[in-house]
């Protein structure tokens, strides 16, 4: 459903940035999409630049996203890719925090071991279902993220 | 019989206290103030939740600030009058569910025929993007082909007031019109509140507690300003005791019996009526300053006196004119002055007589007045009547009557440009059913595509059933064969869009009205309404079944309205005075006229030097159109003039020191009281004393 919200976290926003992988599984058509980059998460805007296997940056800032290729050409996302970019970038945010997760309002956390079992709640549980965060003394490793139509995204911190 | 004043008083005191608890004062301001039209359509506003929203801010965005705003809302939530508090804007599950199952119905329907290879391009154009995505997007497997589309509304997921922090909002289910209600709510809201930093709040009946509690502060001024120069007249200028302390009571009784009538005839008596109701009973102490000076209460016998029975006859007829007034507020105060205005007068003509009064010291000399030509008065009162017409103005705004609360202005601006609010303007929509209902909202739907309002969830049965054909006539099976035939070819998993176009013969038009939609429909008096949001720039053009909910503008309306009634039964009242008078004075009724004319039209005059005239101006004119004219009947021919000069000044003390001392107010509409009167009396002052002014000029 192209529903009408534009659902936007609340994210505390502190200065941090680190490289990794993300591999995303697309159900549709059975396939692994491999991608490594950095995300650089500043006082008022978000920056994630793609350096395998193209350059592209994606800056999040206020609730807007533009997207500069290699390039050099800026487009600004618009409607649904605009609305999942907003949501996933937040959420990349926010498990990047132990204390983040611990004391947020959008899910139900379970420990057992070292991963944190992630329950969404909400409008957030109509996008994705679950999430599972590998941690280490007090620091986040990598979160995987488990959406309705059997799609995933996984984010490996290096 | 010495005590018959003391008893009388004590009889109505029972009745009242036996009654009290049936007896109801209003504190409804919105009903004084408001017609009946606009009351209405403030209540249905009301009814529909638009009305007493309290918006709560907490500085700062950061989890923490947002973590005290749950905070503040679980306290706000335990206060018994707060029905709702929210602080998410996003749909309940309940709500998405509805949505999704009527998907189909709300949508844009895109009804071209798909040819085969449309559809094979469609796919292999999702089946790139995928590969091409940099960021997730997940691929639509229930209308890969966007048949359906919706127009995209952002909704924050918090609301955040700009520059400032996140915002809750609560809603109450008291009337927030009604002030002790209000304050009740006010000092809850305010003990929660103040437990929280940086944390500011704004509701429309917090201007209604606030600036009551500074009137009332303010009042007790004026009240004790009013009572030291009351006693001071008494006690040190007239030395009698007696008299105050019965005078007392006489006013007491006619408050008393004008409160137990007033009872019978109305549901409930507006506290405004009330108190202004016992500031004009007070003007009968002129009755009995006439009979005190002229030394009638050691008569013994019921006094009748000529003068003060007119006087007495042409405030009472005034009142009674204006008794028929559609105002609620004047209508209650007229009925009540004419009420109390009798007591008095009964009292101090017939039991006055046998108190044992201390008559003053005697020092009358006959004679008769000596006064002003009243054709010179005339004229300069005609001068500055025209002076008036030709540049008097009438301010409509009756917040400028109140205290100007600038914490509060300064906070409603903040809130309604932090969160945009002054962008969009809101509209009552009407039907004689819901199906008109929602039949007229989908006719401004076309005038205004961007109108926001219940025709997002719920359809008339006449648009659903159209679309519910539209759908029927559209080949969905061929769509799903193809999908079907293509989806492997391009790339895509077996099944993938397995579920695409599914169940569309089954959508049937079953709608139902969700709290969480924040629209409703209500049913008032036989029809049904609903509000919608419409840019401010929008024009509405002029429909039965729409109007624009602007309390401000309607407020003016109701005030200009209220002028021109006002100023009509003043009108009518002239009339019954000239008669009066004529009656009184056949062809010189110049004489005592000009004392109506000159006050009126000095106080006139003065209000347009000093500014606009507003509606507690003409009410004041009201009551000096009352009082003056007694004082010209009685000065007309007088016999005694130096008692009638005597007993008018006293009594035009006593008003100063009723409704005179208001001028000493900060409250535009007190002050507004009491310059009038203060004008007034200075003008009847000017004229009982113009002979003794005047003295070396030959008047006759």
């Amino acid at each position: 459903m192209r529903f009408i919200l534009v659902i936007l976290l609340h994210v505390s926003l502190f200065a941090n940035s680190y490289d990794f992988d993300e591999i995303k599984f697309v159900s549709a058509v059975g396939s692994d999409f491999k991608q490594s980059g950095n995300i650089k998460i500043l006082d008022d805007e978000t920056i994630i630049t793609y350096k395998e296997p193209r350059f592209k940056q994606i800056i999040k800032k206020d609730d807007n996203i533009s997207i500069e290729g290699a390039s050099g050409d800026i487009y600004h996302l618009k409607g649904k890719a605009l609305y999942y970019t907003v949501l996933f970038i937040d959420i990349m945010t926010k498990l990047d925090s132990i204390d983040a997760i611990k004391t947020n309002r959008d899910f139900k956390v379970e420990k057992e071991k070292n991963i944190l079992y992630l329950t969404f709640l909400g409008d957030l549980a109509d996008v994705i279902e679950k999430a599972e965060v590998k941690i280490k003394e007090h620091k986040v490793l990598s979160f995987k993220l488990f959406m309705p139509n059997e799609d995933t995204l996984e984010v490996i911190k290096k | 019989m010495r005590y018959v004043n003391f008893f009388f008083f004590l009889f109505l005191l029972v009745i009242y206290l036996s009654f009290s608890s049936q007896i109801k004062f209003s504190t409804n301001f919105l009903e004084v103030f408001f017609s009946k039209q606009s009351v209405e359509l403030f209540n249905r506003a009301k009814k529909l939740g638009f009305a007493d929203e309290i918006l709560v801010a907490k500085k700062g965005f950061e989890q923490k600030e947002l973590d005290e705003l749950y905070n503040l809302a679980e306290e706000l939530k335990k206060i018994p009058q707060i029905t709702k508090v929210e602080i998410k804007n996003t749909p309940s599950s309940e709500l998405k569910n509805y949505m999704k199952r009527n998907y189909l119905l709300f949508s844009d329907f895109d009804t071209k025929v798909l040819s085969e290879n449309e559809i094979e391009k469609r796919l292999t154009k999702i089946y790139d993007s995928i590969y091409n995505a940099f960021s997730f997007t997940p691929i639509n497997s229930y209308d890969p082909l966007e048949l359906f589309s919706m127009s995209e509304v952002k909704i924050q997921r918090y609301t955040k007031l700009k520059d400032f922090g996140y915002v809750l909002r609560a809603k109450t289910s008291i009337d927030t019109a009604d002030a002790t209600q209000a304050r009740e709510l006010y000092d809850e809201l305010n003990k929660v509140i103040k437990k929280h930093s940086d944390v500011i709040a704004i509701a429309s009946f917090f201007y209604l507690v606030e600036n009551s509690a500074y009137i009332k502060n303010d009042a007790q001024i004026i009240m004790f300003i009013s009572s030291v120069m009351l006693l001071g007249l008494y006690f040190f200028m007239l030395k009698n005791n007696k008299l105050f302390f019965n005078t007392i009571l006489a006013i007491g009784s006619s408050v008393l019996a004008a409160i137990l009538v007033s009872w019978l005839l109305f549901d409930s008596i507006s506290i405004l009526a009330l108190v202004f109701g016992i500031s004009i009973t007070t003007i009968s102490i002129d009755y009995m300053f006439h009979y005190y000076f002229h030394q009638n209460f050691s008569l013994k016998k019921p006094i009748f006196q000529k003068r003060v029975f007119l006087g007495f006859l042409t405030t009472f007829g005034v009142f009674v004119i204006f008794s028929f007034i559609d105002i609620e507020l004047f209508a209650q105060l007229a009925i009540f002055s004419a009420i109390s205005l009798s007591v008095a007068y009964l009292l101090f003509s017939l039991v006055f007589v046998y108190l044992d009064i201390a008559p003053p010291k005697k020092e009358q000399e006959v004679g008769e007045n000596a006064e002003l030509k009243p054709l010179y008065l005339v004229i300069v009162s005609f001068l500055m009547l025209g002076y008036v017409y030709i540049n008097l103005e009438f301010d409509t705004e009756l917040k400028n009557l109140d205290y100007q609360n600038d914490k509060l202005s300064k906070l409603t601006k903040k809130f309604n440009e932090g969160l945009d609010k002054n962008s969009y303007q809101t509209v009552l929509i009407n039907g004689e059913s819901k199906e008109n209902l929602l039949q007229n909202y989908e006719i401004l739907l076309l005038q205004y595509p961007l109108m926001v309002g219940i025709g997002k969830f719920v359809l008339s049965d006449k648009k659903c059933q159209k679309r519910l054909e539209e759908l029927q006539r559209y080949d969905f099976k061929k769509i799903q064969n193809t999908l079907n035939k293509y989806e492997k070819k391009v790339g895509f998993r077996e099944g993938t869009f397995k579920n695409a176009y599914k169940g569309i013969d089954k959508q049937s038009c079953n709608f139902k009205v969700l709290e969480d939609m924040k629209f409703k429909i209500i049913k008032d008096v036989g029809k049904y309404y609903t509000v919608a949001f419409l840019d401010k720039n929008e024009v509405i053009q002029g429909s039965p079944h729409v109007e624009v909910i602007n309390l401000a503008k309607s407020l003016r309306e109701d005030t200009k309205h209220m002028k021109k009634t006002l100023s009509s039964y003043m009108m009518v009242s002239l009339v019954f005075i000239l008669l009066i008078l004529f009656v009184v004075s056949g062809k010189k009724m110049l004489h005592p006229l000009v004392y109506l004319l000159l006050p009126i039209s000095t106080a006139l005059f003065a209000i347009t030097i000093f500014g606009k005239i507003n509606i507690m101006h003409i009410f004041a004119l009201v009551i000096l159109f009352a009082i003056s004219i007694d004082y010209g009947i009685y000065m007309y021919k007088t016999k005694t003039i130096n008692e009638t000069k005597k007993a008018i000044s006293y009594a035009l003390l006593s008003t100063f020191s009723g409704f005179g001392v208001l001028v000493f107010s900060d409250t535009v509409a007190l002050y507004s009281i009491g310059f009038v009167i203060c004008v007034g009396i200075c003008s009847i002052f000017f004229l009982i004393y113009a002979n003794t002014l005047f003295s070396k000029i030959n008047y006759k």
